[in-house]
């Protein structure tokens, strides 16, 4: 109870606030903007968490991660075309609501949406975390590596058109992990004589190489792109409470598929949102009615899609293991800070845990206001010119790489992983899940040599652990899963982006 | 043209996968006390490189029976390479500040290789005029140098 208590203490202070406000702003215009993401936006804001206090910064990242994913349902809603993948399947009611002249019911919907999916992630993100954490102090190598193992392959099983292309984008983020010291005995590999590589590639210029240069490379290929279709809100008329009393069944169901999807390693938000939209349809009256503007479809999506944040910290926080692409770069943020989240984290560091916990709440509470009262005035910034915007990013991703360490061989690192991401991408070969496996990577090298140290090279002990054994078949059964939301998948192709 | 960029990254990446997989093969491995049961700094690379081998051939094979299958369409609209180079003339002259950018940072200072590289990608990216392009580079500039040097207190070169 004290540190619940210490932890509010830390957070109710208007400093907090201001940096939450400032994180769910910049959320907001990352995730609006079709091009930049949650993911590029906390990257590109984590070397300034350097500097600050774990109080401030965390909960400025965390606000930036909620704000990013609520953010992409306002050009998902206003211009069919989702500002971040999560929104996708918000296009298919969003975006027939607006065009019949509902557009700030629309915003309204999804905002208030996205900030309950959130709350009751946070909720569950609460109570459960702490009790995964408990039961993980008793894993050994073995059950780690199985569990590691249920996110190195549904990474290779998302993202993608093509699971071979998703697989080498996983197999390359292995690659790019091997760099420098190994994990067991610290002995040098694949670092060519060079001091540098010897250190490894650090994550963070790593992730704004793969992440914000390749984006901004994209932005320049498409500069001409026009945002003349975007009109002007006149009048905003906000959706009555009524709406969400009627589909309060969907908002629960959205809210919880979306914990259980952000929970599991590397699947993401966008599934959550496919997923709980997909069954919103499959159980409503009105089925005939979703893709016709109507209110249920933005909810399913936005209450699942805001969901997953909160779903997703709860493997990263009990286990030390992220459960998307934002967390992968939100566990750098946490190293940054000199905490390591894992089992003990809630022995050691019950203060922050609390803190991250409380920051959550907030940040979703905020998103709604800011949501509510800046319908207008989210509109109008998706009118920035594009190359001013491609310069301030390119500029920030330089300078934030260089912060981190003071070194020019970051900057260096970034370029070089940024033009291979941007040739990855014109291949069509995905990048997040080559962002996971390199976060994702060292874990599982680590804890599969140790396991084969204490079995004494034996694979049979392997097979013998009941978690293990679990693991295993949760495993097989959410790639089974997955397989057959995505062949079902009777949106996605319906969708620009 | 989507099947030969398939086949082109296949073959890319078959090609990385022999190399890595060659370079896992140099590594040596630790003689000591775990080295009988630890399988070894090259243990995954070998399994890696093997893996991202296989993957790469079933990705230029699945690409050719697709190319097989279906009708090959002959498009009259091919480009030469001047024409894809005049296309993303704006990228590669993004590409080539920024490979020269962190080479001036330590000689030239934060304050001139910024505010230079800004103006340069402004000028590249947009028609604007040139005295609005210094303006917003200098703007960009100290904004930057504002919250990272003087906030933040980070020793910029």
């Amino acid at each position: 109870m004290s540190d619940f208590l210490q932890a509010l203490l830390l957070v109710f202070n208007i400093k907090t606030f201001a940096f939450i406000f400032f994180g769910t702003f910049v959320g907001i215009v990352f995730g609006a903007l079709p091009g930049l993401t949650a993911v590029m936006g906390v990257a590109l804001l984590m070397p300034l968490t350097f500097f600050m206090p774990a109080h401030y910064g965390l909960p400025m990242l965390i606000a930036v991660y909620c704000g990013g994913i609520y953010g992409g349902s306002i050009t998902a809603i206003l211009i069919n075309t989702p500002g971040t993948p999560a929104s996708a399947a918000t296009t298919l009611d969003g975006y027939p609501m607006a065009k019949r002249g509902e557009p700030g019911k629309a915003l309204s919907i999804a905002v208030i949406a996205s900030g309950f999916g959130g709350i009751v992630s946070v909720i569950v993100l609460t109570f459960l975390s702490p009790i995964l954490g408990k039961i993980a102090l008793a894993f050994g190598p073995i059950e780690y590596f199985s569990l590691i193992l249920i996110g190195v392959v549904l990474i290779g099983f998302l993202s993608s058109d093509s699971i071979f292309k998703s697989i080498i984008a996983a197999l390359m983020g292995f690659v790019l992990s091997f760099i420098g010291m190994d994990p067991i005995l610290g002995l040098p590999r694949f670092d060519f004589g060079n001091y540098h590589l010897f250190q490894g590639i650090s994550l963070i210029p790593a992730v704004i190489g793969l992440f914000a240069i390749s984006e901004v490379f994209v932005m320049i290929t498409n500069i001409q792109t026009s945002t003349d279709d975007i009109k002007p809100i006149k009048k905003v008329t906000y959706a009555k409470p009524e709406v969400f009393l009627r589909n309060i069944k969907t908002l629960i169901k959205g809210s919880l598929i979306g914990t259980f999807i952000g929970a599991v390693p590397a699947v993401g938000s966008s599934t959550g949102g496919w997923i709980s939209y997909g069954e919103a349809k499959r159980a409503s009256k009105n089925q005939d009615k979703f893709g016709t503007g109507c209110a249920e479809g933005i909810i399913a999506s936005e209450s699942a899609n805001n969901a997953v944040p909160g779903g997703a910290m709860i493997p990263l926080l009990s286990l030390g293991i992220p459960g998307d692409p934002v967390t992968a770069v939100l566990l750098g943020g946490l190293i940054i800070q000199g905490l390591t989240p894992g089992p003990n984290f809630f022995l050691k560091h019950a203060d922050t845990a609390y803190m991250i916990f409380i920051a959550f709440f907030f940040s979703n509470i905020v998103m709604v206001l800011l949501g509510l009262i800046g319908v207008r005035f989210f509109a109008k910034v998706l009118h920035i010119p594009k190359h001013l915007l491609a310069t301030i990013v390119m500029i920030l991703s330089l300078i934030g790489c260089y912060a981190i360490n003071n070194s020019i061989f970051d900057i260096k690192i970034a370029i070089v992983l940024g033009i291979f991401a941007f040739l990855m991408k014109s291949v069509k070969v995905p990048i997040a899940p080559m962002v996971l496996a390199l976060v994702l990577a060292p874990m599982f090298e680590q804890n599969l040599r140790r396991a084969m140290i204490l079995t004494e090279g034996s694979i049979i002990p392997f097979f013998q652990s009941p978690v293990a054994l679990f693991f295993y078949g949760l495993c097989i059964l959410l790639m089974i899963g997955l397989r057959k939301t995505k062949n079902t998948n009777f949106c996605e192709k319906n969708v620009k982006k | 043209m989507e099947d030969k960029k398939d086949l082109v990254t296949g073959i890319g990446f078959f090609s990385l996968g022999i190399f890595l997989l060659i370079q896992s093969l140099l590594l040596e491995n630790y003689n000591g006390v775990v080295a009988g049961t630890d399988p070894g700094i090259k243990f995954l690379p070998i399994i890696i490189s093997i893996l991202l081998i296989l993957d790469s051939i079933l990705l230029i094979t699945t690409n050719i029976i697709k190319a097989r299958t279906r009708r090959i369409e002959k498009s009259n609209n091919s480009i030469s390479v001047l024409e894809t180079i005049d296309r993303n003339k704006k990228l590669l002259l993004t590409i080539v500040i920024l490979i020269v950018f962190p080479f001036i940072l330590k000689p030239a200072g934060f304050l001139i290789s910024v505010s230079v590289f800004t103006f340069l990608l402004l000028r590249i990216l947009s028609n604007s005029r040139w005295h609005k392009s210094v303006i917003t580079s200098l703007l960009i500039t100290l904004f930057c140098y504002a919250v990272f040097g003087y906030l933040f207190k980070i020793p910029l070169p």
